[in-house]
């Protein structure tokens, strides 16, 4: 009986002239996305690693030095291209691919791609990701808008429903018809990108990206599922195709375009940014006399001078059996390290809230939890980013150390001490952190996806004449 | 076969239908007459199981509607005063999506010939229904009457709009159809067509059954009288 519900509804979806062109449309879209996004990670991913293995080249064969002023030549840690982001490039473009390891000098993420673009990019970028999160819903209202309403403007379903099929059977007759054809698209969207990134990587890579790509091909298949369930209900909810054309694409303009926007502007006012200057005149005062009024630093010199003869047993520094000046650098590298991860972790924790204020006004619309999801997912959220810069840093502290390290007993590094400090190498946190991310929007898409349950068999229920 | 027990129905303060009791038997054909919001669809519509009573029972082949929806809907067969189809099907694709969902499959022949009985033509089977006129829409109608094997078939003003010929058509297959037990609930404002093909006529206003006659005992000049005066009480 379904079958036969299903057969009649795509037999009527074919044959509509409307839906062959709108089908052609979000086909082209759909390869058009995935060439853009395989565009966009083949040409980003090669540039940055040839940028990174140029700038350490570089750093390591620079040749006789003070071990001081070579480490300020310092080279580029580059994060890589997301593994998933030909899917979806989230923030990437905002929130820069470069840090720059100079010891001694705290690094900030440089070159933001969205800072070379034209206006035009203020539009969004099209890959599989904005397909999903913005279009397919858009298509799927299309289609089912009209699914069940149709059926009270020409009259049908007086015939329909003095048949032997039950209400539960047409609403699923109908449901899974949408169903098929967005699923299609699916499939077409997963096996495609998985013959790319098959192309583009190699076994080992291939095989540690397939559960984020498993869960994110599920993730956009439920919310595909949900989409077409909450419109198919509407169309029978409402019993009229413009009627429901109104409250669905309202929906979705609202969801997609009003609403992220909206909380957004609210966020920043509920929880304002730390200005640059706030933070700079934070971060100095905090250097100068540190975190916990320590002392200003000439204070601190002379009491670590004080310390380091005592530990050495001397009374005057050029007895010192060690410079003194390399032992001062790390020491305020660390105090000052300390300063700067408590001024970061602020700004960190400020992002998050208004990035939670955002995502809690997902409960009003799934578009937006999806999209959380999806960056999550495909490690292109401000979580992996946050992730990169801290390891960043951690590899820029980690050369300080053993730049300061050395040069307490040499005046002069050559190619072979630069050999010595290690490449900086990125790799986006596994499924298990991605996931751990993506809970708020996961729970929020679960709601989502109970309330399109229950919007079924309620207006499953008003399926009358 | 059809049984109308105390049968109320309000739609708020309006009584659509007021206390209708009735019985039609096996083979019956029994024409309901009356002006607009006389009660006749609702009547129909409450044996369709379309909407619900307020009160008393509608029963068929002696299940209740409201009580055992799916297995009376097995039993009947409905034609309202537009036929309407899926516009982008054919004829043929129309029928046989109503007769899989009535629980059968026929073979494409047996099909065409259902569709020959209803008096389709068999050039206009594959064409898609868009193109058919409301003759050839009420014929597919038919057919689908025919293939569900439907005990007990309710038609809605059926014949409005058809040509004399395709209207003679219609009460032959429906006499045919009533000769093999088929009982027929018919609403309708054509008296000479009640007269005709109905073995009972009963008629009503605001809701109520104000006479139950037999076809054979009354005179179209009398059918006609009695249905003018109930028109009348209402003006």
């Amino acid at each position: 009986m379904i079958r036969l519900l299903i057969e009649k509804e795509l037999k009527e979806l074919f044959r509509t002239s409307k839906v062959i062109w709108m089908l052609g449309a979000i086909l082209s879209l759909m390869f058009l996305a995935l060439y853009n996004g395989y565009a966009y990670y083949v040409s980003h991913s090669s540039l940055l690693r040839e940028s990174q293995e140029v700038t350490y080249k570089q750093f390591i064969s620079q040749g006789d030095k003070n071990p001081h002023l070579g480490a300020h030549f310092g080279f580029y840690a580059y994060k890589p291209t997301a593994d998933m982001a030909m899917v979806d490039n989230g923030i990437e473009d905002y929130t820069g691919n470069s840090f720059y390891l100079e010891p001694h000098k705290r690094g900030v993420v440089k070159f933001k791609e969205i800072s070379d673009a034209t206006g035009l990019r203020s539009f969004g970028f099209l890959n599989i990701g904005y397909l999903a999160q913005f279009i397919l819903p858009l298509f799927i209202f299309l289609i089912t808008h009209n699914i069940f309403s149709k059926e009270w403007e020409n009259g049908t379903i007086k015939l329909l429903l003095s048949s032997k099929a039950t209400t539960h059977q047409i609403f699923a007759g109908k449901l899974f018809a949408c169903l098929l054809l967005v699923l299609s698209m699916i499939v077409v969207i997963a096996l495609a990108f998985m013959v790319l990134l098959w192309k583009e990587n190699d076994q080992g890579s291939f095989a540690r990206l397939l559960p984020a790509c498993g869960f994110y091909i599920l993730g956009l298949t439920l919310f595909s599922i949900m989409i077409t369930a909450i419109g198919t209900s509407v169309s029978l909810l409402t019993k009229s195709s413009t009627l429901s054309l109104i409250l669905l694409s309202g929906f979705w303009l609202v969801g997609v375009f009003l609403l992220p926007r909206l909380a957004g502007e609210v966020s920043k006012n509920v929880y304002p940014s730390i200005t640059s200057l706030e933070f700079e005149n934070k971060t100095f005062d905090e250097k100068q006399y540190g975190v916990g009024n320590e002392g200003h630093k000439d204070i601190r010199r002379e009491k670590l001078l004080k310390e380091t003869m005592a530990k050495y047993n001397v009374k005057k520094i050029e007895d010192l059996p060690v410079y003194f000046i390399p032992i001062t650098i790390e020491f305020f590298e660390e105090s000052d390290g300390v300063v700067m991860d408590r001024a970061y972790q602020a700004v960190d924790e400020n992002e998050s809230l208004q990035d939670h204020f955002v995502l809690a006004s997902a409960w009003l619309s799934p578009f937006l939890a999806f999209r959380d999801f999806s960056m999550r997912i495909t490690a292109t959220d401000m979580s992996t980013h946050n992730d990169f810069t801290r390891k960043a840093e951690n590899h820029r502290r980690k050369i300080g150390e053993i730049v300061d390290d050395f040069y307490q007993k040499n005046t002069v590094a050559g190619n072979d001490f630069w050999k010595t400090v290690p490449q900086f190498s990125y790799q986006a946190p596994g499924i298990g952190w991605r996931l751990g991310n993506a809970t708020h929007s996961i729970l929020i898409l679960t709601g989502w996806m109970l309330f399109s349950i229950g919007l079924m068999v309620f207006s499953s229920r008003k399926m009358t004449v | 076969m059809l049984k109308a027990e105390n049968l109320t129905k309000q739609f708020g303060t309006h009584t659509a239908l007021d206390n209708l009791n009735l019985e039609i038997k096996k083979g019956d054909i029994y024409c309901l007459l009356g002006s607009n919001g006389a009660g006749k669809s609702t009547t129909i519509n409450i044996f369709l199981g379309f909407i619900p009573a307020s009160s008393g029972r509608a029963l068929i082949d002696g299940n209740e509607v409201t009580v055992n929806n799916h297995a009376t809907r097995d039993l009947v067969a409905y034609i309202p005063e537009v036929v309407n189809l899926y516009g982008t099907l054919t004829g043929m694709e129309n029928l046989e999506f109503f007769s899989g969902l009535s629980g059968y499959n026929y073979s494409k022949t047996e099909l065409i010939q259902f569709m020959e009985t209803a008096g389709l033509q068999r050039s206009a089977i594959d064409k898609r229904v868009s193109s058919y006129s409301k003759g050839m829409r009420q014929k597919v109608g038919i057919a689908v009457a025919l293939v569900k094997k439907a005990k007990a078939l309710f038609l809605d003003e059926p014949t409005s709009g058809l040509d004399p010929h395709a209207s003679n058509e219609f009460s032959q297959i429906i006499t045919h159809l009533s000769e093999q037990g088929v009982s027929t609930l018919m609403a309708t404002h054509d008296l000479l067509m009640a007269k005709n093909l109905g073995n009972r006529i009963g008629i009503m206003h605001q809701g109520s059954l104000k006479h139950d006659l037999l076809s054979q005992e009354v005179s179209h000049t009398d059918l006609t009288r009695l249905y003018i005066d109930i028109v009348k009480q209402n003006v």
